[in-house]
């Protein structure tokens, strides 16, 4: 697969070329700065510690994974497909001697490796900021709850992403995807408090499953069920969304 | 067999589709701990309210601070459907090591009420035909509840699968779950921690006795731990839970307050209230008059106040004379006086008398009396503390449970009574 590689590795490369990626670090940088400027604050002003060392990056991560995370992959997402439709950059993408397979499958895993990085990237940042502020209360299973829960947080946004894959193979406008992407959030999310027992069904639900992996019992069965409806969540929109790709005229 | 592009992807497809739906509709199925603990939840509180003959809960809260007793509580409570009563014992320790016991027993007719600093018992006693409300009204069936719920659910999300249900061998379950540090939501957690804090500062101001421990900084919920056993037929006989929390006061000394709560339902069909026998005890009757007793025969006064080039003055007064006081009957006399000079500023003023029959049963009881012009307006009676009564006038009724006071300005409504040396 040496046409596979060369795509994957131009892609990766116009990825980092985007002004977005330097947008999604900053963004990240200030999410945990003022998260902890606030956690200071609190606990200064109130007394109360809201999140000790180890626990900051959770605090951190649950707001991240509903807000910047989602959002930030949605733009890589768009950019990589509905982008180059509109400006036609597809064809030389195209014209390369790759399968159109090939070219779907590294813009994916591109995409995979965005939200990966960013997610690194916001826990070393939370982790740091959570040891320097707060000295008192480390410990090392802590600290592998933290790197467990992130890793465990990269699937749900990915299948998510995948599902914003699917709507700017659909529709041409990267705009009209955009606001797609962002009323499925919203939607899902509602759902998800009116019909709470069917939970399983909406993909953002899972966008907190981390809590499953650092619990003091872990539940085996449940995690497993939440693997396969990500997993079967996944298969089915990745190949919906190649199928779509495969078919449409430049 | 090679199967086509288009067949790949579609076998693929359907292959997703088909573990995406079957997973999900598994998982919604089997539901997690925290449903099947609210479905016994629920089913409890209903059989409970009606359903079951007789029963006895016992509750035990207990607040401990580094393992030393801060206060501690229990109450038991029985209850006869079938009989209508009740029976609530309560016994309360402080730190200090004071005990208090209060008792009540309530049934049909009487209402009998002991606390533990006199030895007296308060009869109460009540017309037959009274129709009175539920002994035990279940939470769930409460206006709102089901929004709550939803709310609720919402909130706790993925923490549903905290709560793991285990079978027993005898057809019961046991539920548990624990939460630590790491795991309670920051919200959960701040917003707890801030309300015990309060809480706590509260109590040590109103309680000098008690030693609470003044905990100023870094205070976290450090471990919530619960469980909940349900007997075969799937009620929720025993639930305990413990929340420690965390902090330090401002010696930098550490402190983990704990709170256990514990309730026990028992005797499920086999509980037996009996009357306390009051022969030969220390009894005082307490008449059914919406407070009022005879001691409140006398005469009131309540000043007429206004303001005037930025000073108040007085400009008369309102009297109220309470003649009489029978049981369920209030007789009584208003007249207002106003200075000379201010009549016209003041407006009409109010001269009848009343007959007011408070009723147990209905606590938006009113008294109907005729103004200056002759029509009919309402008006309401309280006994206060100290040889003081509260007094609304011109009241519009909304509803039998709220109504729109059309006070004057600078009228409290408190009347004092006025003694005679």
């Amino acid at each position: 697969m040496a046409g596979f590689k060369a795509a994957f590795i131009i892609e990766a490369i116009k990825l980092l070329k985007k002004k977005k990626i330097i947008a999604a670090a900053i963004l990240s940088i200030f999410a945990v700065v003022i998260g902890q400027i606030a956690v200071t604050a609190i606990k200064h002003g109130l007394g109360l510690r809201v999140a000790g060392s180890t626990e900051f990056p959770f605090l951190v991560l649950s707001i991240f994974s509903y807000t910047i995370l989602p959002l930030f992959a949605t733009f890589v997402a768009i950019d990589m497909f509905s982008g180059e439709f509109s400006s036609n950059t597809m064809k030389i993408t195209l014209t390369r001697p790759v399968s159109r397979f090939g070219v779907f499958s590294a813009k994916v895993l591109n995409l995979a490796l965005f939200i990966c990085s960013n997610l690194v990237f916001v826990m070393i940042l939370s982790l740091l900021a959570g040891f320097l502020f707060n000295m008192s209360s480390v410990s090392l299973l802590g600290f592998v709850r933290v790197v467990l829960s992130y890793m465990a947080t990269f699937f749900p946004v990915f299948v998510f992403s995948l599902l914003v894959v699917l709507l700017s193979n659909l529709l041409r406008g990267g705009l009209a995807v955009f606001f797609l992407a962002i009323i499925a959030f919203i939607a899902f999310n509602f759902l998800d408090i009116v019909f709470s027992s069917y939970s399983s069904f909406f993909i953002t639900s899972m966008f907190d499953w981390y809590t499953l992996w650092i619990s003091e019992s872990i539940n085996v069965y449940k995690i497993l069920r939440q693997v396969l409806i990500m997993l079967g969540c996944g298969i089915m929109l990745f190949t919906a969304g190649y199928y779509l790709f495969d078919r449409k005229d430049i | 067999m090679k199967l086509s592009k288009k067949g790949i992807t579609a076998l693929s497809f359907t292959l997703g589709a088909c573990l995406f739906v079957s997973t999900a509709f598994a998982d919604t199925l089997l539901g997690s701990g925290y449903d099947q603990l609210k479905g016994s939840a629920k089913n409890t509180a209903s059989q409970m309210e009606k359903g079951l003959d007789s029963y006895t809960i016992e509750a035990l809260y207990a607040l401990k601070d580094n393992g030393q007793t801060l206060y501690e509580e229990s109450n038991t409570n029985k209850f006869d459907a079938q009989k209508q009563a009740s029976e609530n014992t309560s016994v309360t320790q402080v730190s200090s090591g004071n005990t208090t016991t209060n008792y009540s027993y309530t049934d049909q007719k009487h209402s009998i009420w002991k606390n533990g600093t006199d030895d007296k018992y308060y009869v109460t006693e009540f017309p037959e035909d009274e129709v009175r409300g539920k002994m035990f009204a279940s939470p769930f069936n409460a206006k709102g509840a089901p929004e709550i719920e939803k709310i609720v659910d919402a909130l706790v999300g993925n923490l549903k699968d905290y709560v793991q249900a285990e079978e027993r061998a005898d057809g019961g379950r046991v539920y548990s779950g624990s939460l630590s540090e790491a795991q309670v939501p920051a919200v959960v957690n701040a917003v707890s921690s801030f309300g015990i804090k309060q809480m706590i500062n509260e109590q040590g101001r109103m309680q000098r006795d008690a030693k609470m421990p003044e905990i100023e900084s870094d205070i976290f919920v450090k471990k919530v731990v619960g469980t909940a056993a349900e007997n075969k037929s799937g009620l929720l006989e025993n639930v305990t839970g413990e929340v420690i929390l965390s902090g330090k006061d401002k010696n930098g000394t550490q402190h983990d307050l704990t709170l256990n709560i514990v309730l026990k339902l028992s005797n499920i069909g086999n509980t037996k209230i009996t009357m306390p026998d009051l022969t030969g005890a220390n009894v005082e009757n307490v008449t059914d008059s919406g407070g009022f007793s005879s001691k409140f025969v006398g005469k009131y006064k309540n000043n007429i106040i206004t303001e005037k080039d930025g000073k108040f003055i007085k400009i008369g007064e309102r009297n109220l004379e309470i003649t009489s006081m029978d049981k369920d009957k209030v007789t009584g006399k208003y007249h207002e006086t106003v200075k000379p000079g201010f009549e016209a500023e003041y407006g009409d003023k109010y001269n009848f008398t009343f007959e007011y029959n408070p009723k147990r049963s209905n606590s938006m009881s009113t008294f109907t009396y005729t103004n200056s012009k002759g029509e009919q307006e309402n008006g309401q009676l309280y006994p206060g503390g100290s040889g003081k009564i509260y007094l609304e006038l011109n009241i519009k009724m909304i509803d039998s449970n709220s109504y729109q006071s059309n006070n004057q300005q600078y009228y409290d409504g408190e009347f004092s009574r006025v003694f005679e040396d």
